[in-house]
């Protein structure tokens, strides 16, 4: 489980995904109250996202999962309710048992269900997206269901022996083409070749391959479908890819779109190829207090100007002034402090 | 028999068009109609004369499919339809006895049904030009569908500059809403162009070109769709006894049906560890089972159900264990009438008798192949050795080797021959046994952590070095 380890305060990236995340649910009440949901995800030890579902949208019927039992006993340490229950599950135990839970946590009658499956291991894409199609397959309209995977290219390579000359990147995406087909084939977009193993094909190859999933639960001429609302990738060290969509009526679909105001959030995706790219530098409290007032109204050359410095983290300051004009409320400022 | 009695008035005895309509398009899916059409081109090209056993025989010739919410069109330029088979049967549902008798070369197409089936499941309104001799046009209004009487179809010719390569254009406008909303999803066409690259795999491996899309998607030149291939793994000769992985071969005829099987492993035995996650749910895309081709029209897919002899007779159920096992059976004739194709060309005539003395092989070699994953189970940490310097060998290349195997003869069909390699055996089968047991965890990483000074080596490893002391143990005479 690569990142699990780090502390959450160290992966800006992904805290400002999650942080995206919860501004996209307050915009979903407006479709529908939230109050009464049911928040599922795994949670890791610190149970953040738990938190920040209770605290911001005032939702009190939580489930955390994980198949350690150690860090189930710390969750059940840290759950910030009573309300919260923490289970030793695989995720896929979890969906077939899903009912089940619900019922056990006196969660049986909830107005809906949020699930995010927040995976971690890249060998594992092809169960992934099965477990994601069968989890839609238990779902109904105004229920919502978000997953991050790994879309490394490299994580899709086998370890090379330590000596060993390193491959020619021809020779790569070769391999990396062939063990991405054989985990997934049957959901592979049937143009994916070889030139897509990089760092902006490969997310768009996995994005398209959850849709083809979705196709699968939801069949074309059915009543319902899975719409997407918003894809991202980011990288905290390897790049996850993270997409977030509902089950909804196909004929509430321009509705909702519209009542969301979808069109004028910048992280929208209501197709499977639109992705946005994350980019979150380090800054220094006094660079991110200048950036903040000055960039709704100045352009992005003035501000590097003004800096004088063109890149942070390796992040060129330009690229990330891009998507940080639309993010840039949730910047996370982490600060040291003793207790 | 004869009534003696005075005529007093007649019944109503002809199908209503909407009841026809109905009934002829229920059983078959939107893709498989579609397919159908895809299928008249290729027969096109058959008809016309195409050379079997060229290289690439279909090579120059393509269709079009270009699919949008409002509309669909289909364009060939595979020889069009003669004018006078336009006039006699083209339109009509279902072939004339004359003309069904007559010799057809290798196409699919037998019914006579499939370009108005295909029409009728897609919508209301639809243009139909070709040219072949003398260029035509033929429409089906919506006031022809939903009127009862079954009124010849007036043609007209067609403009000059149209279809000057010879091929035939399908416009379907008034699509009905179910097909509305599958056509306006990219997802639902991106998994049709899958099923053509399977289906069509051996047709476009013959040069066919296959483009499906949107308008906008079509006239930005969206590449044609590549075949998904066959290919089998073989391995270099063992060292000592000759043995190795290649593929089974059987070719020959069986009646007026050319028949060839090939079938082995495509890919490599699961390890231990990823057979025990396959036993929990699927993580492999995969290829196993059996496909079956006619007149190479792939009916079946990758199939490991009864349909195709899993389960059957002594030939065990599939489950992941089995997951590199595959194989392909193509048939062929002059006469599609012979082989054992359905109406949908998904699945295949289990009866017809043609198909059980192939499926008979097809258990034999499917059999031998589970023998061989069954053997090669218990000794998963020798699988490497099995896999020196292998390779794929594809289709084109299979052709070729059966000709140079040493092949016998089958006893119980005439006029088929067979190659039945034997696979290397795990050397330890005779003097080896598998050990297996369940321990506590908390034993377990005890064990682990006194023997590795790692909690978290793998069971299997902590049980063979605890045993492996053991053994010391009681082989070192103590002192």
């Amino acid at each position: 489980m690569s990142g699990a380890s780090i502390p959450y305060h160290l992966r800006p990236h992904k805290s400002v995904d999650r942080r995206l995340f919860l501004d996209l649910l307050a915009r979903f009440e407006r479709w529908t109250p939230l109050t009464n949901y049911v928040y599922v995800s795994m949670g890791a030890y610190p149970l953040e996202d738990h938190k920040l579902v209770h605290r911001n949208l005032g939702i009190t019927k939580l489930i955390a999962f994980d198949l350690d039992e150690e860090i189930v006993a710390r969750q059940n340490f840290n759950k910030p309710i009573e309300t919260c229950h923490c289970f030793k599950k695989k995720s896929s135990e979890l969906i077939s048992e899903l009912d089940g839970i619900l019922s056990e946590c006196s969660f049986s009658n909830p107005g809906g269900l949020i699930v995010w499956l927040d995976y971690t291991s890249p060998g594992q894409l092809g169960h992934q997206l099965r477990e994601f199609e069968s989890l839609l397959n238990k779902l109904r309209p105004g229920d919502l269901v978000r997953v991050t995977v790994n879309a490394q290219p490299n994580a899709l390579l086998e370890p090379q022996a330590s000596g060993a000359a390193p491959l020619l990147a021809a020779e790569k995406r070769e391999r990396q083409y062939k063990n991405i087909k054989s985990r997934i084939g049957e959901f592979l977009p049937s143009d994916t070749s070889p030139d897509d193993m990089t760092q902006e094909g490969l997310p768009l190859v996995i994005s398209k391959s959850f849709g083809a999933a979705a196709l699968k639960a939801f069949p074309s001429y059915g009543e319902n479908i899975y719409l997407p609302i918003s894809i991202m990738r980011y990288a905290d060290g390897e790049q996850m890819l993270s997409i977030t969509g509902v089950i909804i009526s196909r004929g509430d679909k321009d509705n909702f779109i519209e009542k969301l105001d979808l069109e004028s959030w910048p992280f929208t995706s209501l197709e499977w190829s639109t992705i946005h790219q994350i980019l979150v530098p380090a800054l220094t409290i006094r660079e991110r207090l200048f950036l903040e007032r000055g960039i709704m109204t100045k352009d992005s050359a003035d501000l590097v100007q003004e800096l004088g410095f063109h890149t942070a983290s390796d992040i060129q300051i330009e690229d990330f002034l891009e998507s940080y004009r639309s993010y840039y409320r949730f910047y996370p400022t982490l600060l040291s402090a003793e207790i | 028999m004869a009534i003696t009695t005075e005529k007093i008035g007649s019944a109503v005895a002809s199908p209503t068009k909407d009841f026809f309509v109905r009934m002829l398009t229920r059983d078959i899916e939107l893709q498989d109609a579609i397919l159908d059409l895809l299928d008249n081109c290729v027969d096109g090209i058959v008809r016309s004369g195409s050379k079997h056993g060229a290289a690439l025989p279909y090579e120059g010739f393509k269709a079009t499919i270009s699919i949008a919410t409002d509309h669909f069109i289909i364009e060939d330029n595979c020889g069009g339809i003669p004018i006078e088979v336009a006039k006699k049967y083209a339109f009509a549902i279902g072939r004339p006895p004359s003309i069904s008798a007559a010799p057809s070369g290798a196409t699919v197409g037998m019914y006579g049904i499939g370009m108005k089936r295909a029409i009728f499941k897609l919508g209301t309104d639809a243009l139909v030009e070709s040219r072949n001799d003398i260029g035509f046009a033929v429409e089906f209004t919506p006031d022809w569908m939903i009127d009862d009487k079954w009124d010849e179809l007036p043609m007209y010719g067609l403009a000059d500059q149209k279809l000057q390569e010879r091929g035939t254009r399908i416009e379907i406008y008034e699509l009905h809403e179910d097909v509305k909303l599958v056509f306006g999803n990219p997802s639902w066409i991106d998994d049709f162009r899958k099923t053509v690259s399977r289906h069509y795999s051996l047709i476009i491996a013959k040069g066919f070109s296959v483009s499906i899309g949107s308008p906008d998607e079509i006239a930005g030149g969206i590449p044609s769709i590549p075949a998904e291939n066959f290919k089998l793994l073989q391995t270099a000769a063992g060292a000592d006894d000759g043995k190795r992985i290649e593929p089974y071969v059987y070719t020959g005829k069986i009646g007026d049906v050319d028949v060839e099987i090939f079938a082995g492993l495509y890919r490599e035995l699961l390890t231990e560890d990823e057979a025990e996650e396959e036993e929990d749910t699927r993580g492999h895309s995969d290829d196993a089972g059996w496909t079956v081709a006619c007149n190479d029209r792939v009916v079946i897919w990758k199939d490991r159900s009864r349909l195709t002899g899993w389960g059957e007779a002594t030939v065990p159920n599939y489950h992941g264990q089995f997951i590199a096992i595959t194989g392909i059976v193509i048939l062929r004739s002059d006469d599609p009438k012979k082989l054992p194709l359905t109406t949908t060309k998904r699945g295949i005539d289990a009866a017809s008798n043609i198909y059980s003395e192939v499926k008979d092989l097809m258990r034999d070699t499917t059999k031998n192949l589970t023998s061989f994953t069954n053997k090669w189970k218990k000794f998963p940490q020798n699988l490497q050795d099995l896999y020196r310097a292998s390779e794929y060998v594809d289709l084109p290349k299979l052709r070729a080797m059966a000709a140079e195997l040493p092949m016998t003869v089958s006893r119980r069909i005439d006029g088929m021959k067979k190659y039945e390699p034997k696979y290397p055996e795990p050397v330890q089968e005779k003097t080896s046994v598998r050990v297996s047991f369940v321990a506590q965890k908390s034993d377990v990483m005890a064990l682990a952590k006194s023997l590795f000074d790692d909690e978290k080596a793998k069971p299997g490893i902590v049980g063979e070095a605890a045993f492996n002391q053991a053994l010391k143990a009681i082989k070192v005479p103590r002192k």
